[in-house]
């Protein structure tokens, strides 16, 4: 099981991460590839909601946040490649399940910043 | 000034380990003292569950002559970059409810943060060592 992955209780789309029920490592990153691209989607959703939220009161206070939530993003995509590089070495001696575990880490990365994200919006 | 404390001193856990209650009423600014100070407890214990997984990452690369001590590093030090960006723009479009409380906001952002990663370590050094029991 990968770094990420054990952090905090996932909930929603982040509990099928993991994948239980499929058996050859194939199944289980094709499944993991779903539940990924559900939750990168619902950040790509949130995200705009988020920047269309602080565009508007920057407008309104003459702040730059929108900058801030740009840089954040940018922070946020070096923190997961590093972490989930990292998390690569440990599967070396099992190649085949390389692609698997790296969707995980993927997706438990992505379930963190979705939260962030949420809070941003409803902050 | 948090990134160095962060890397370099393991803070000591005992002297931190009193209480601290931030429920009971007080002025914003006693609240925000409050908040910053239950985030740098949180930042004790990260520190200790950080030199425990680099103390695992060192004992597993000596075994396999791999990196991954310095890769769990770097990963860090991307984190701390990403905490510090997020919780600045958290408290930053906080501004507009209420600005004395922005401190406060700020500092339960670095806190939520904090103990997310440290959750990290932990599992991460209890997975390192249940590798070596089935070794």
């Amino acid at each position: 099981m990968a770094l990420a992955c054990l952090a905090a209780p996932p909930a929603g789309a982040a509990e099928q991460i993991f994948c239980r029920d499929e058996t050859s490592a194939a199944d289980v990153h094709a499944c993991r590839l779903d539940s990924l691209e559900q939750v990168e989607a619902e950040i790509r959703a949130l995200y705009e909601q988020v920047l269309t939220k602080l565009h508007q009161e920057d407008a309104d206070r003459q702040t730059n946040t929108e900058a801030g939530l740009r840089a954040s993003q940018r922070a946020w995509l070096r923190f997961r490649d590093l972490t989930c590089a990292a998390e690569a070495e440990f599967f070396e001696g099992r190649p085949e399940w390389q692609p698997a575990e790296d969707a995980q880490c993927q997706g438990m990365m992505a379930v963190m910043r979705r939260d962030d994200l949420e809070y941003l919006l409803e902050e | 000034m948090k990134t160095l404390a962060l890397l370099l001193v393991p803070v000591a856990a005992p002297a931190m380990a009193q209480e601290i209650d931030c429920s009971v009423p007080m002025e914003q600014l006693e609240l925000n003292d409050c908040a910053y100070r239950l985030y740098e407890r949180s930042d004790g214990w990260l520190n200790e569950a950080y030199v425990d997984a680099i103390a695992a990452t060192r004992a597993r690369d000596a075994l396999t002559g791999g990196h991954h001590e310095e890769a769990l590093r770097e990963a860090q030090r991307a984190w701390v970059t990403y905490r510090d960006r997020h919780c600045e723009l958290v408290g930053d479009s906080w501004g507009s409810v209420g600005a004395q409380a922005q401190p406060m906001i700020h500092a339960g952002c670095l806190q939520t943060e904090t103990e997310l990663r440290t959750d990290t370590f932990r599992a991460y050094v209890l997975r390192e060592e249940q590798r070596l029991k089935d070794q």
